[in-house]
């Protein structure tokens, strides 16, 4: 049944309007009141007596549409036959509407080219690099001072990231080192054997988890675990108002939050990196001695003979590194945050991606260093 | 037919919201023993309690977020425990309901917030749903333009506005209102309770409110209900405030609600007597 019916009154026009007007039959008014004729004027009266339900929104439609024929033309609007109580309030906010709209400025659509949006993003990435460095000194202002003041190293603190950060993750680290070099000896020990070389698979594992899977894994999977915890804890803490708390009450948050965490990483990952060695080269001789029946003390002596001096220290010199850049990252994205939770997901993740970037990029830089400098 | 309007179908015409010998215990402490409670139609109700008392547990309680240990809760006449998925859905959009911190959805404009219900329930025009937009603004005093903004960038007052323009989208018949007037300058809180007690008349709402704000329950408030020691005492607030329990004299005559009553009993009242 239409909802609505239009005829000529005489002089003025009349709609009769029936039936169902709630909020769920909104959609099928709508039509009806879309297709009213434009060429409307003189009066018009809308006969309410035989609506069932009316529903604000339906009402508010009516008017709408109303006012928008009446904008062009002269035409004064009657409701008889028992009006809904509402169209009296609705006609009220609609004239307040109507003088905000008047006195509102349209907004300038904003229409951005690729070189302006190349350009914004490229200036943005020079500030953050600047601010990103400028945390850093903040840091690293707080450290020097530690050694005139031990005090602001917070020794319980950092032990507690410690624990949370490194002797926590050591199960993860430990599978994961584990199992990565089982699946590089036996892919080396596959391509090897082609030479009758399978014993080179001891060189091969021992070299890759040493200098670069053990450290590199390390990092990664603890920029997912950790890197991500120091941006949402950080980040809460600012939707919370707590770190302006602690400014305010004259605490330092860079010393009290951040160093104690950044800390605690460089303290875990060079350990992280020993444990992740240590189950790298078991993973290597277990498949060693399983695939190639490679016994564990001939697996030894060829692991002492493909050591030089430098292979440990070349992948664990680049953990302490790795955790700075993990910690840092993390902390401040989580200092970054503002105004709501969408922020604290959307900072939470650029933390970590972030922080597995500058990782990846860092060891090329390393890999680069040690081969100018024959390390 | 689909019980499409809840409101209707009362049997006991006079009461929209009806709880029995409610009982809700979180682990050995019990907030409410067997408490009662009614809302009258268009009536606005308001609810008390100290702390802890177990106000918005009762108000989850009564949208069914929270499941009670005993006791039946009655909407509109209909035992909410007893509903269907899709009758429990229609009798969802028969109330709305504001949170203690507006609640809007961070990740989306105040505009969205206000379309999301409506999105999910009736598929509508674009058109049509910016209407409904600026409709449930002006009926929540907000300017259009607070339209395009996200929570994050509303004050404690626009947030609450807002929140109550989402409830309001839905074209409720009851109201639940949590701590609306907590957190705002008396100025924002006044104009509010106003807002309140007109929406009520033009709308003909049924209001439930929890609020600390004793200016605000002796301005808008026909009743009030007052929960201690897990049980609910409600009367109009003459009536409360002649209660002998000695918790309610002490929230209705302490020193911070003799202002409030003087300002609301006299209105040009000044200064409260000495002596």
């Amino acid at each position: 049944m239409d909802a609505l019916a239009l005829q000529r009154d005489g002089e003025g026009w009349r709609i009769d309007l029936r039936g169902d007007w709630s909020l769920e039959a909104l959609p099928r008014i709508d039509l009806e009141l879309e297709a009213l004729p434009a060429a409307m004027s003189g009066t018009l009266v809308c006969d309410w007596s035989r609506v069932e339900h009316p529903g604000i929104a339906p009402v508010w439609a009516l008017l709408t549409r109303l006012s928008e024929l009446g904008s062009e033309r002269q035409l004064a609007v009657r409701h008889e036959g028992n009006p809904p109580h509402t169209v009296q309030l609705l006609q009220k906010l609609q004239r307040e509407l109507c003088t905000a709209h008047g006195t509102r400025a349209l907004a300038v659509p904003n229409r951005e080219g690729a070189v302006e949006k190349l350009g914004r993003w490229t200036v943005l990435q020079g500030t953050e690099a600047g601010r990103l460095l400028g945390f850093f000194g903040r840091i690293a202002a707080v450290l020097g001072e530690s050694f005139s003041r031990p005090r602001v190293l917070r020794l319980s603190s950092i032990a507690r990231h410690v624990q949370e950060t490194g002797v926590s993750a050591i199960p993860i680290v430990s599978l994961i080192a584990f199992l990565i070099s089982v699946v590089v000896a036996y892919l080396g020990a596959q391509q090897l054997a082609r030479f009758g070389a399978t014993i080179f698979v001891v060189d091969l594992v021992t070299i890759a988890v040493l200098r670069e899977m053990g450290v590199l894994l390390t990092a990664i999977i603890v920029a997912g675990r950790s890197g991500s915890a120091f941006a949402a804890e950080i980040g809460v803490m600012q939707l919370n108002e707590e770190i302006d708390a602690l400014r305010a009450m004259g605490m330092n948050p860079i010393e009290l939050l951040v160093v104690p965490r950044v800390l605690g990483l460089v303290i875990a990952l060079p350990c992280l990196t020993v444990i992740a060695d240590a189950m790298g080269l078991a993973g290597g001789g277990l498949l060693s001695l399983v695939q190639l029946h490679i016994p564990p003390a001939q697996f030894t002596i060829r692991m002492r003979e493909a050591l030089s001096s430098t292979t440990f220290w070349a992948g664990m010199v680049k953990a302490p590194v790795f955790a700075l850049l993990i910690g840092m990252v993390g902390a401040y994205r989580g200092m970054q945050v503002r105004d709501s939770a969408r922020e604290l997901g959307r900072l939470t993740t650029m933390a970590v991606v972030q922080s597995i970037f500058l990782v990846i990029l860092a060891d090329a830089f390393f890999a680069v260093l040690f081969e100018q400098i024959d390390f | 037919m689909e019980p499409r309007d809840p409101v209707a179908q009362t049997p006991d015409d006079d009461l929209v919201v009806r709880v029995r010998g409610l009982v809700n215990r979180f682990g050995t402490q019990v907030v409410h023993n067997d408490l009662s409670f009614d809302v009258r139609r268009n009536e606005i109700m308001g609810i008390v309690g100290g702390s802890g008392a177990g106000k918005s547990v009762l108000l989850h309680t009564i949208l069914g977020l929270h499941e009670p240990q005993a006791g039946t809760i009655e909407v509109f006449g209909r035992n909410i425990q007893e509903l269907s998925p899709a009758e429990r859905l229609a009798m969802t959009r028969a109330y709305g309901v504001t949170f203690q911190s507006g609640a809007l959805i961070s990740s989306l404009s105040v505009a969205e917030n206000i379309q999301l219900p409506l999105r999910e329930a009736y598929s509508l025009d674009e058109s049509v749903l910016d209407d409904l937009v600026q409709l449930n603004l002006s009926l929540a005093g907000l300017a259009p333009d607070a339209a395009e903004k996200y929570p994050a960038q509303l004050s404690g007052g626009m947030v609450k506005r807002a929140a109550l323009a989402r409830a309001l989208s839905m074209e409720p018949k009851l109201l639940f209102l949590d701590e609306p007037t907590s957190g705002l300058d008396p100025i924002s809180a006044a104009d509010f309770d106003a807002l309140l007690l007109y929406l009520h008349g033009e709308l003909k709402l049924t209001v439930v409110m929890i609020t600390h704000d004793l200016d605000s329950l002796f301005r808008t408030c026909d009743r009030v209900s007052v929960i201690v020691d897990g049980r609910m005492v409600s009367d109009t607030l003459p009536g409360i405030l002649k209660s002998t329990n000695p918790w309610i004299r002490a929230y209705f005559h302490g020193p911070r609600a003799r202002g409030a009553e003087l300002a609301a009993a006299g209105g040009d009242v000044a200064e409260a007597p000495h002596g």
